[in-house]
């Protein structure tokens, strides 16, 4: 009698398998609804998501923005960072095509924000992007304790930004509210994972949404589409 | 040790059915480790910092292929039971693979589980290397209990009187 039942398991199982990864497929490459009337500014306009706050790489007025939603935690955030992006900035960003901004999707574990707050103190000091590398190129595990508060200022500090006023940034949870705006909208899209993507075009048609560590291959042709 | 190896896959049915459960399984745990992507361009992409998980990931759908196919073998061949272990060894192996944080499956223990689901992520992640293997010898030990079964006559208790 048990027999049928085994073999119907492991069945199961194979079936649980293929299913869990076509579910993986479903949720990586959408192109969103911008349904807000015309009257009002989209939430997923250039306007709206690029702010005087959010780090900004490479030309503002490119045809094409790529926008990130990362968790300094995230080790496929960290793959994109050390792999993916320096080809992206060397093929698309420096030539003036593409612009990459840096938004923030704190869910690893409890020191995603105070890493996302402090980037964003890094950012005050025109520092972000250094920033964001340092932390990146020097992840540890998630949620050890390498992206706390004390081993973020000393982060900093040892990077030469000016250590009063990063420490009091960070202490003040000055940018916790953006941090939590960041978030709220990542949700609201619908992200299944870090890092996800946006992909904005300045015509104002629809972003195409993305969640992976996508390989450059994958940015190339989405960005050849767009562009041609 | 690789007699009972022959004699189960000296059948063609066994040796699809584990090409099947291999390639499952492997395109679940590049699927889930972000190394294959089939949508908007289908690639394989396996960067220097994936190279470890993915050798112990490729191992982990190996063995399960051979595993699961003998013990559907003995299954419908035999009367002793399936092994355990393969079991054991086959869900290490997937919440190990396929748990860190950053993939869907992760999030969604991340979103759906607060603290509880913070700490299986992370204790998933950061252990996912010594998981990967503890898997592997699962998936050996069940290998060789499968092996016994196999090739192994029974043994009378006592003296054998």
């Amino acid at each position: 009698m048990k027999k049928p039942l085994i073999i119907g398991g492991i069945i199961s199982v194979i079936i649980a398998v293929i299913a869990l990864s076509a579910l993986n497929l479903d949720s990586t490459d959408t192109v969103m609804e911008n349904t807000s009337p015309d009257s009002f500014v989209s939430p997923l306009s250039f306007s709206n998501l690029i702010t005087s706050d959010t780090p900004l790489k490479g030309d503002p007025l490119a045809p094409i923005t790529l926008i990130e939603y990362g968790d300094f935690q995230c080790p496929n955030c960290g793959r994109f960072a050390r792999d993916t992006s320096p080809q992206i900035e060397a093929s698309y960003v420096e030539s003036g095509q593409v612009s990459i901004a840096f938004k923030h999707f704190p869910v690893v574990g409890p020191d995603s924000k105070p890493a996302a707050m402090a980037s964003q103190c890094a950012n005050d000091q025109g520092m972000f992007w250094e920033f964001h590398d340092e932390l990146y190129n020097n992840q540890g595990h998630e949620n050890s304790g390498w992206a706390n508060r004390d081993n973020l200022k000393q982060i900093a500090s040892d990077m030469g930004l000016d250590q009063q006023s990063f420490d009091s940034c960070l202490d003040s949870n000055k940018y916790q509210s953006l941090v939590e705006k960041d978030l709220s909208l990542a949700k609201q899209i619908k992200f299944t994972g870090t890092p996800s993507f946006l992909v904005l075009k300045n015509d104002g048609s629809k972003p195409q949404a993305l969640t992976g560590a996508y390989p450059f291959a994958t940015f190339q042709k989405i960005f050849e589409d767009n562009l041609n | 040790m690789l007699s009972s190896f022959k004699l189960v896959f000296q059948n063609k049915f066994y040796i699809f059915l584990a090409s099947i459960i291999f390639t499952s399984f492997w395109i679940m745990f590049s699927v889930l480790g972000e190394l294959l992507f089939f949508s908007p361009v289908f690639i394989f992409y396996l960067p220097p910092d994936a190279i470890f998980v993915f050798i112990l990931s490729n191992i982990i759908s190996a063995l399960m292929g051979i595993v699961l196919s003998m013990n559907v073998y003995i299954l419908k061949n035999t009367m002793v039971k399936m092994s355990k272990s393969s079991f054991v060894g086959s869900t290490v192996g997937m919440a190990a693979g396929g748990c860190a944080s950053c993939s869907t499956v992760g999030f969604v223990l991340l979103t759906s589980f607060g603290a509880v689901g913070v700490a299986a992520s992370t204790f998933l992640s950061v252990y996912q290397i010594p998981l990967l293997i503890g898997s592997i010898g699962l998936l050996l030990w069940s290998y060789n209990s499968i092996h016994n079964k196999l090739t192994k006559s029974c043994k009378l208790k006592g003296n054998g009187t």
